[in-house]
């Protein structure tokens, strides 16, 4: 796993942050929350991998599997 | 070195991100301190491989019992993954599953020693007279 990774995440709430000041501000407030709960469930896509290889990581380490 | 140089340079980088991100986008704020909490520790696996390869050999020199090691690593396992996941339960703002997180943890702790504390009582009860 590379540190590079938190920044995109980073970077991605960023954009949507941005996107989301912007889609409140022209009245659309429905879909500005659409977009946020989209965003929401990418990044937790994303992260549910990198937490399933470091527990992977972790129980070879320790031998949890004994 | 490099490793943590990294590593701490990325806890800078996030911190500035975050004080954006929690006011403006509180649930990708928690997902990116999530995400570096897991990039951080994995990058302190292979360390901790060498520290416990080293400890299993010093007790294989010193004639211990691998059960008792054993369970004494995979203890440190548990606690290990359980204070992560409770430390990241709290920083999102839930005490409760926090709590159950640690409760949990504790319980699979004790299960583990559950033999070794059976051992000592078997040890107890032959030292005493009948």
């Amino acid at each position: 796993m590379d540190v590079s990774v938190i920044y995109q995440i980073a970077g991605l709430g960023i954009i949507i942050a941005i996107l989301n000041i912007f889609l409140s501000q022209a009245g659309r407030g429905e879909q500005a929350q659409m977009l946020s709960l989209a965003g929401v469930i990418i990044v937790l896509v994303w992260l549910i991998r990198m937490i399933a290889a470091f527990f992977n990581d972790v129980e070879a380490v320790f031998q949890l599997w004994q | 070195m490099n490793g943590i140089a990294a590593v701490v340079a990325a806890a800078v980088a996030i911190s500035i991100f975050l004080v954006f991100l929690r006011r403006e986008m509180a649930p990708i704020g928690a997902q990116v301190a999530l995400a570096f909490v897991v990039v951080a520790l994995a990058s302190l696996v292979g360390p901790l491989r060498q520290l416990l390869d080293a400890f299993w050999e010093l007790a294989r020199e010193a004639g211990a019992r691998t059960l008792y090691v054993s369970v004494v690593l995979k203890a440190i396992g548990i606690a290990y993954v359980a204070s992560i996941g409770s430390a990241l339960c709290k920083d999102a703002g839930e005490d409760a599953v926090a709590a159950v997180v640690e409760l949990a943890g504790k319980v699979s702790i004790l299960i583990l020693a559950l033999p070794v504390v059976a051992a000592i009582l078997n040890v107890l009860v032959q030292l005493l007279p009948s």
